[in-house]
């Protein structure tokens, strides 16, 4: 299930500010309360496919450590993406809690 | 132990080796930033957790083909449009150069150059027209290049664009043979004749180039099972 939105959860991650690999995990980690704890490499492919797309965009920065790092960022087309992705799963979310609404637990019929 | 993990990664990911490259840095700055952030005082064990967390290296590897496959169905794109501009130029600059020094066609051969020149120019819009279209459908569908049947079409259709250009180009070749026939070489000669091996050479680098990365998208694909 994770998979298939991983793309969403990773400019949802990058709404805050741009961020590079290792920070985007932590953030999502951080966000999800440990809910979503994929193999950080994936994070990865995730990134490039979407800078492909042109959904983000990336340069090389130093870290105040003197670091290297990507630093990855939404661009106006990611934006836009993320909030069509962000009003598609709450429709989503609403409808599924519609259905699921009162089928708690049955007690033992009688 | 980073290292060896690295070595690997990159050895998977040896079907790009620019993305290779940049992928094994991007995961060495990862990794180092893992261990450092590890409270564990065993360096060791703090490099085989961030090891086992990033993630099995052919498990990743696998899941930058498509990514890769994309990337070169993107600049083959690219290069069919800048080809067909070149071309452009050629024909362009030969055609001025006629202008320019007053060189006609002679009468006796004039009705079959219009008949080549005809083919000539429907040839040359036909692949270029073919051209930005497949340009433009990768740039504009973000999943452009991802599966196999998709990149199957964008190389069929790159094929079609160069074989069309191979057309104009031979048509170019015959019209300026025409012209040059009966006439005494000269300096005035160079110019078209340098268009034209220019056009030559534009239409037969793509060409190779189109099988060339159809070849090696076929041996990936092959080789990963996509």
């Amino acid at each position: 299930m994770l998979k298939g939105h991983l793309d969403m959860i990773v400019l949802a991650a990058l709404a805050a500010g741009p961020a590079h690999g290792y920070a985007i995990i932590e953030h999502i980690r951080h966000k999800s309360g440990e809910a979503f704890d994929l193999p950080e490499g994936t994070i990865y492919p995730a990134l490039h496919r979407l800078e492909q797309a042109g959904l983000l965009s990336s340069r090389w920065t130093v870290a105040p450590s003197g670091r290297r790092r990507r630093v990855y960022a939404l661009t106006k087309r990611g934006e836009r993406a993320l909030a069509n992705q962000s009003e598609l799963w709450q429709r989503f979310a609403k409808a599924i809690g519609g259905l699921l609404a009162g089928t708690g637990p049955r007690g033992k019929p009688a | 132990m980073i290292i060896r993990y690295l070595e690997d990664l990159e050895r998977a990911l040896s079907f790009d080796r620019t993305l290779a490259r940049r992928v094994r840095e991007e995961a060495e700055l990862h990794l180092l930033e893992a261990v450092s952030a590890d409270p564990a005082i065993d360096k060791y064990e703090a490099e085989r957790k961030a090891i086992a967390r990033f993630g099995d290296a052919n498990t990743i590897a696998a899941q930058f083909v498509a990514i890769s496959l994309a990337r070169q169905a993107r600049a083959i794109a690219g290069t069919v449009v800048l080809i067909v501009f070149g071309i452009l130029v050629a024909m362009k600059a030969r055609v001025e150069w006629y202008a320019t020094t007053q060189w006609t066609m002679p009468l006796d051969k004039k009705s079959i150059a219009d008949f080549v020149l005809a083919i000539d120019r429907y040839a040359f819009w036909a692949a270029a027209a073919l051209g930005v279209a497949v340009y433009l459908y990768i740039s504009v569908r973000t999943a452009a290049g991802r599966s196999p049947r998709d990149l199957r079409r964008i190389y069929a259709l790159c094929i079609i664009v160069t074989v069309v250009l191979v057309v104009s180009v031979v048509a170019d070749g015959l019209l300026t043979a025409l012209q040059l026939h009966g006439t005494q070489l000269s300096l005035a000669s160079i110019p078209p004749l340098l268009t034209l091996v220019a056009e030559i050479a534009g239409v037969s680098f793509l060409g190779c180039r189109v099988l060339w990365l159809m070849q090696r998208a076929r041996s990936i694909v092959d080789r990963r099972a996509l």
